[in-house]
Order: structure tokens, then C-alpha cells, then sequence
């Protein structure tokens, strides 16, 4: 009965054609004035929307916030989708809001017809058979319609469900491409293995998330209520994690055994328990489905006792340790809780790991490798590893550190974001994804993005750090950099050519915010040129060569274009690298060369002047001979000027032989002359 | 016999070569240098100024009476010393013009061997001089941007 795996997220296929930064096409025109309370929902206002072509056409907007990231594949997986159980999607795009928070991610959709179901406060009561022809059923075939594209909707509850026409009574599910995945649901709505989460952190999870929101939504029109009402988020969690949900949402309450089989099909804690489509259709056929009672098997009679609560399951350990660090501390080096796990709980392999947790806490080696607040996060892996990460008191899913992440930085939460940055860098999304073998097996991929993020927060550097994990962790998401104006910061495109007009701030044109952003987009190529291009020692000259890499490599890849005033803007902290170097032919030719890309607006060119390792090393090479040469000129200076008596002894020895050769010539010359005067 | 004959025939003109060539004789003496120019010299001028009066000696019958008669004629005395006497000339005056040579060569050694430290400084900037740093003494002000 295990629900299938859903396909994780993927990236923009291409940064020239990233489908979540594409505009919304201008024949449809935003009535911003014209709200639409009823089709509002949590997490994105409605309003009408008028199409310039067909003014026929009953059509209304839900835009989402600027801030948080796209749900790029669900608006690739989905575009052009048309289901009769669907709210019918006209079209997807980004539209400029009111004041400069950015472009909105908005979807137009026709307006159906006989408005919602529900509101969020109000449900109306429904029968078995209302509930299987207008709940069930349309949901069923919905879901498997996005389910079979691998979209997981995460937005299935009451409110969200609409009365497409309203002769034929069809309903149809709502939006589920504005917003954060399960940002929108009340807690009743998240399976227990996300609901500790917080709304922004609980992930895109699997169809399972789906089918349990179903089941819920199923309880909501029994009861006539939205379930769970009366409670707060933190008693109603509470509630869920002491007597589970079944027991929490229903209580004593009993159905039709149809109809507790359902609900108790739907609403299992346990992942593998839970119904799938295809026990959900064998329920529509009216055969028998048998819930599994496997899920019964993980809870203890008798409680472990902790901070003055009553846990009965490791779910309930989990998130008790994570409150309480302190009391954890303590209690992790006694063997109190291995004892209650293999008495109470029958789980002899889970007690071995954590007698071995707490023995390495005694050990200085222990400590060194898993500081406290990583241990414990470890331990409440290990104890409840369907679960979410919890770390520092903080709960978050393995899918929701990106969008977590990015509320964090958007909202200037540092002491969140730096958490988010910890626990990555403590490996903990690495320890829970192999906490589980079919996690190991689906999710390495992630395990290499999570090395790697580590690497980046190892490496605070410009490209680095946690900016460069807050956009590889979220695709699709503007850039955050204070430079430039939010409706220009979708995309790397966009960014440089903003830069380029000038509109950076002061007039600078690469922070952190900016350089992440652009590494991510251009990942691996970003970072391989970064590795291959020489470093100057000079911190602002590093800053400056970082910067003009990372805009080259973005000016190549998305063919922006010439970009003269942002080269113009970068030429005097690179002449500075030029004047590193030690030739002054060569500094004053490469000034040249630079001047003239410069001119061309030419990034790529620039980098390739000034990035070119053979230059740096010619340069150092010939310096170097040249060293050597002043040196050797300077010993033959020093011999010449020393050379005076040398030069003495030399010129007497050239002197006297010569002398003797001038003496020689004239003995010759006088004997001949001598002889012939006698002759003749 | 023969032998007898040729020293009889022989003794007018080593007579007036004993004679005549004493100042290349003392010049051998100081001349201690292993190259010996310096007595070859006089040497060759002595001889040059001895060498009228032999072939008149030996024009003459190569007689010992001749060899005498010549060794009495001042003009030959003077001849003999004073081509001696050049020759010493001829040493104590060539050397100094010679090291005048060389010290003007090697100036203009000096000349292309500062000449070319000095482009290797202006290609390559006065840190190339100190390898190990440029000594405060040593700095100018930073080099003007390249225009």
C-alpha cells in the first residue's frame, strides 16, 4: 500500500528558456481593482482579469508572492493541461505588482462557474453518496491526472475545490502552482510526518501528502467542519503526535464501515500504510480495501517520560528532544530510552544505534565529530526518519530547507537562515536521506547538491557561501541583491542588463546576493571557469576577477547582448589586477586590449585578457630572467670598474709586445735597407 | 781546422756585437717577465742601430783591425745607444697609450652595461634591482597610472 514516489523538483530546463520567469503574455490584463474575495486564497489574492482578444471569457488571477520561490515543474509539468476535474488553466507568466517587490508569479484560470465548495471556515455536511459523486470521485481523477504528469498538488482541502459548472454540478480541484508547497494548508491538512513543520519548511513531498489531504478533506464534509477546529496549531499537533491523527481528527466519532475504512486508509501516520489511487478506486468500485494494520504495531502501552510529557512513539521522542536540547543532553547518557525501546517498542537495531550515540558522547573524539546540538538532530533521525529534519528547535522537511531558506532571507530572519546554513553544514540533510535505503537509492543526486552545499558554506566566498545555497536550493527565485530593482532580478539575463543601464546601487555592480544568483543559474560553469581562472592576492582585486567571471560566463550563456557600462564599471578595479603584473610593455598592451573590450561591452573578452594563466606565468618567467640579467649586468659593472690594475698589467704586456714588434719591423727594415745600399 | 778557421773569421764581428750590444744585455737582465718583449725589444733596436757598422765590417774583409777601427768611431757608439735607447722609448711610452685605450674600451663597456640595466628598470620597475624588497631609501612614488 506504500503511496509512490514522487519525482523531486527539477531545475529550469534551460536558463534561456526558465518557463517560471517567462512574462505573463499581455493580451491578459490584471484588474488589481477588482479583487475576488471568494476564489482568494491563503496564499495568493484573486482578482479579474480581462483577455484583450476575447472579451467573452470569465477569467480571474491568483498571484503569488515575489519573494518565495516558483513551482517551476509543476508550471512546466502542467502547461497546456486541460482535465475536466481541474480548474481550467488559461495561462502562466510573471506580471509587475504594485510598489517594487518584484514580478509575481500570477496563473490566469477561467472562473468557475459555480464558485467553491467551502470556505475556510465554513463546510457544509455531506452525505456518503453527495461526498463520493462531488469530493471523491472528481479529486480521485484529478489527482492521478497531475500524479501521472508528477505533479504533487499539496493545496487538496475543502476550500479549494469548485463548482466548475453550475448546471452539471461538475467540481473541480483549485490552484496549485501559486505559493510554497503546503504553505496554504491548515495543519489538520499536513500528514504527521510534515505537520511539525513550519508552513513554509514542510516540502513538496509525495502523492502520499495528497491522498492524506484527501482523507482529511473527506472528514471535513462528514463532520460539517473543518477538522481539528477548536485547537491551535501546537495543541492540535500535540493531539496528533500523542493519540495519532485518526485519533486526533475523529476521536470516537464512527462512519459507515465504508466510510471508517476509507478514513482510516487515508489518514494512516505510517507512509507505507497509507492509500494510494489505487486503493482509493478500488474503494470508488465498492470492493473491500483493508486498512493496514502495521500502523498500530509503533505504538508503546506503556510511555517514555520526558520533560513532563507522555511520548508513546519515537515520532513523539523525536520531537520532545528537539524542545528540550538541554534535558536531551542529560538523558541521551543514561540508557533509559534504549531500555523503553526494546522492552516497550520491540526495536532492538534502534536501541544499538543510540547506545552507540551515547557512547561516543563520552569519547573527546565522539564530541569532536558530533557536536551536542548535531547529536541530538541525529538521534531524532534516527528515531523518527520519515519524519522532518529537527535541529536547534527548529523543524523543517528535506524538501522545505530551500523555501524555508528563502523566507528567512527574504524576511531578514538571520538567526533562521544561519540555522538553515548549520544544519546543512552539520550534514544533517545527508544523514536523512540515508537514513531509510530507498531514500539512498532515489535521492543521490541530492546527496551530491548537499556535498556541495557544504562545500560552499566551508567557503564564504563571492559565488559562495549561504547566498549560493539559498539559489541552488530554490530555482526559478529572483535574486535578493539590493543593487538592483526586484522586477529585474528574475533571471541572470534581466540582472545584467539592469546592471548595465546603471541601476546599481552606488554604482557597483557585484555582492554576494548578485554573485550566488548567477553561480547557481550557470552551475557548473560558473564554478569550473572560477577554478580555471588565475587568482590576484589582492582581497578587492580576488572581487573584482570573481565578479568579472561569474558576469562573462552569464553574458555568454544568455547572450545579453554588449554590455559597455557595467565593462566600463568594472575597468578600474581590473587595471589594478593588470598592475600586478610585473612587464610594462605587457601591462600597458593589456590596458589596451582591456580599453578596447571595454569598449565593445565585450565580458567574455575581458575575462579571456585577463583570466589567460600562460600570461600570468610569461610575465613571472621573464621577470624572473630579468632578475637574473640585472644581476649579471651588475657583476660585469662591478668587474669593469674594478678593473683598473688589471687593466694596467694588461696594457703592459700589450705595450712591451707591441713595442717588440714595432723594434722587430724596424731591425728588418734597416738590415734591408743596409744590404741594398751596399749592393747597389 | 775548419772550426779554427770559422772562430778566426768569426771573432771580428762577435767583437763588435759583444761591444755593441751591452745595453741589450742589461735590458735582459731586468727583463724578468716570461713573455721577455721587453729585452726583445731593445734587443731588435740594438740591433738595428748595429747593423750598418757590421755590414761595413763584413763589406770591409771582416778584418780584426776594421773591428777595431769601427769600435774607436764614436758614430758607431752612438748609433748602437741610441737605437738602444729608442727601443727603451718604445717601452716606456706604449703601454700608457695602450691602457688609455683600454680604459676609453672599457667606459664604453660601462656605457651599454648601465644602458641596458636601465631599460630592464623601466621595463620591469626598480624592484628588480632588490629582489628582496625595495629598501626606503630606494622608493619613489607609485608609478603613474598607464594611460
Amino acid at each position: 500500500m506504500r503511496a509512490p514516489t514522487a519525482r523531486p523538483p527539477r531545475a529550469p530546463s534551460s536558463i534561456f528558456d526558465d518557463i517560471s520567469a517567462r512574462p505573463l503574455p499581455a493580451r491578459y490584463e490584471l484588474r488589481l481593482g477588482e479583487p475576488l474575495d471568494d476564489l482568494t486564497t491563503p496564499v495568493a489574492a484573486a482578482c479579474r482579469v480581462a483577455d484583450r482578444e476575447n472579451a467573452n471569457l470569465d477569467l480571474y488571477a491568483l498571484m503569488g508572492d515575489p519573494d518565495l520561490p516558483p513551482r517551476g515543474e509543476a508550471i512546466e509539468r502542467l502547461d497546456g493541461i486541460s482535465h475536466a476535474n481541474l480548474v481550467n488553466q488559461i495561462a502562466v507568466g510573471r506580471v509587475a505588482g504594485a510598489g517594487d517587490r518584484g514580478l509575481h508569479q500570477a496563473v490566469v484560470y477561467e472562473r468557475p462557474r459555480g464558485g467553491p465548495l467551502a470556505r475556510p471556515d465554513r463546510v457544509p455536511t455531506l452525505d456518503e453518496d453527495a461526498l463520493r459523486v462531488l469530493v471523491i470521485a472528481p479529486l480521485c481523477a484529478a489527482l492521478r491526472a497531475l500524479h501521472n504528469r508528477g505533479v504533487v498538488h499539496r493545496g487538496v482541502r475543502p476550500d479549494n475545490l469548485y463548482f466548475l459548472d453550475a448546471v452539471d454540478g461538475r467540481v473541480g480541484l483549485g490552484d496549485c502552482i501559486i505559493g510554497v508547497p503546503g504553505q496554504a494548508q491548515p495543519l489538520a491538512y499536513e500528514p504527521i510526518e510534515r505537520a511539525s513543520a513550519p508552513a513554509l519548511g514542510r516540502g513538496i513531498g509525495g502523492p502520499e501528502a495528497d491522498l492524506y489531504a484527501l482523507g482529511v478533506t473527506v472528514l471535513a464534509f462528514l463532520g460539517g467542519a473543518p477538522p481539528g477546529q477548536g485547537l491551535d496549531d501546537v495543541a492540535l499537533l500535540r493531539a496528533r503526535l500523542d493519540r495519532g491523527t485518526q485519533g486526533a481528527l475523529v476521536g470516537g466519532r464512527r462512519f459507515s464501515p465504508r466510510l471508517d475504512t476509507l478514513v482510516g486508509g487515508l489518514l494512516a501516520d505510517q507512509i507505507e500504510a497509507r492509500w494510494g489511487l489505487d486503493n482509493l478506486d478500488e474503494w470508488l468500485k465498492g470492493e473491500r480495501v483493508a486498512i493496514n494494520l502495521f500502523l498500530r504495531a509503533e505504538r508503546a502501552e506503556k510511555p517514555f517520560r520526558f520533560d513532563g510529557h507522555d511520548c508513546h512513539t519515537t515520532r513523539t521522542v523525536a520531537e520532545a528532544f528537539n524542545s528540550n536540547q538541554a534535558e536531551t543532553l542529560l538523558e541521551l547518557r543514561s540508557e533509559r530510552l534504549e531500555g523503553w525501546l526494546s522492552g516497550e517498542l520491540d526495536e532492538p537495531d534502534l536501541a544499538a544505534n543510540i547506545a552507540a550515540r551515547r557512547r561516543s558522547m563520552s569519547t573527546s573524539r565522539g564530541l569532536r565529530a558530533y557536536p551536542p546540538d548535531e547529536l541530538i538532530a541525529r538521534v531524532c533521525i534516527d528515531l523518527d526518519p520519515s519524519g522532518p529534519i529537527r535541529y536547534r528547535g527548529m523543524t523543517v522537511t528535506f524538501d522545505g530547507i530551500g523555501p524555508l531558506l528563502a523566507a528567512a532571507v527574504a524576511t531578514g530572519d538571520e538567526a533562521l537562515a544561519n540555522t538553515l546554513a548549520a544544519m546543512i553544514s552539520a550534514g544533517l540533510p545527508i544523514a536523512w536521506i540515508e537514513a531509510l535505503p530507498e531514500r539512498r537509492k532515489h535521492l543521490v543526486h541530492r546527496v551530491a547538491q548537499y556535498i556541495r552545499l557544504q562545500r560552499y558554506l566551508a567557503h564564504p566566498a563571492l559565488g559562495f557561501g549561504i547566498e549560493r545555497c539559498l539559489y541552488d536550493l530554490n530555482p526559478g527565485l529572483r535574486c535578493f541583491s539590493p543593487l538592483v530593482a526586484a522586477a529585474r532580478s528574475h533571471t541572470p539575463k534581466t540582472l545584467l542588463r539592469a546592471l548595465d543601464k546603471g541601476e546599481g546601487k552606488g554604482g557597483d555592480w557585484i555582492d554576494p546576493h548578485v554573485a550566488g544568483f548567477i553561480a547557481a543559474a550557470l552551475h557548473p560553469k560558473a564554478e569550473a571557469t572560477l577554478a580555471e581562472t588565475p587568482q590576484p592576492g589582492r582581497p578587492r582585486s580576488v572581487r573584482a576577477m570573481t565578479g568579472l567571471v561569474l558576469h562573462a560566463v552569464a553574458q555568454k550563456a544568455t547572450r545579453a547582448g554588449p554590455l559597455p557600462n557595467l565593462a566600463r564599471a568594472m575597468r578600474e578595479p581590473l587595471v589594478a589586477i593588470i598592475k600586478g603584473l610585473h612587464g610594462r610593455s605587457r601591462r600597458k598592451g593589456m590596458t589596451t586590449a582591456l580599453d578596447d573590450a571595454i569598449a565593445r561591452g565585450d565580458l567574455p573578452a575581458m575575462l579571456a585578457l585577463l583570466g589567460d594563466r600562460r600570461t600570468r606565468t610569461r610575465d613571472r618567467r621573464a621577470y624572473a630572467d630579468a632578475v637574473i640579467q640585472y644581476a649579471r649586468l651588475s657583476t660585469a659593472i662591478d668587474r669593469v670598474r674594478r678593473g683598473g690594475r688589471r687593466r694596467r698589467q694588461r696594457a703592459a704586456v700589450i705595450g712591451h709586445r707591441l713595442a717588440a714588434r714595432i723594434a722587430y719591423l724596424a731591425l728588418g727594415i734597416t738590415v734591408a735597407a743596409v744590404t741594398v745600399g751596399y749592393v747597389v | 781546422m775548419a772550426s779554427i778557421v770559422a772562430a778566426a773569421a768569426a771573432f771580428p764581428t762577435f767583437l763588435i756585437l759583444a761591444v755593441g750590444l751591452m745595453p741589450a744585455a742589461v735590458a735582459s737582465l731586468i727583463d724578468h717577465s716570461r713573455e721577455r718583449d721587453l729585452s726583445g725589444c731593445i734587443l731588435a733596436a740594438n740591433l738595428s742601430g748595429l747593423t750598418p757598422s757590421l755590414v761595413k765590417l763584413w763589406w770591409g774583409g771582416n778584418g780584426l783591425d776594421q773591428a777595431l777601427a769601427l769600435l774607436s768611431d764614436v758614430f758607431v757608439w752612438l748609433m748602437a745607444i741610441g737605437s738602444a735607447a729608442l727601443g727603451w722609448v718604445l717601452v716606456f711610452l706604449i703601454p700608457p697609450l695602450i691602457e688609455v685605450l683600454l680604459i676609453a674600451v672599457a667606459n664604453q663597456k660601462l656605457r651599454r652595461l648601465r644602458a641596458r640595466q636601465k631599460h630592464l628598470i623601466e621595463e620591469w620597475g626598480e624592484e628588480i634591482a632588490y629582489p628582496g624588497g625595495l629598501p626606503e631609501s630606494e622608493k619613489t612614488p607609485a608609478r603613474a597610472p598607464v594611460a
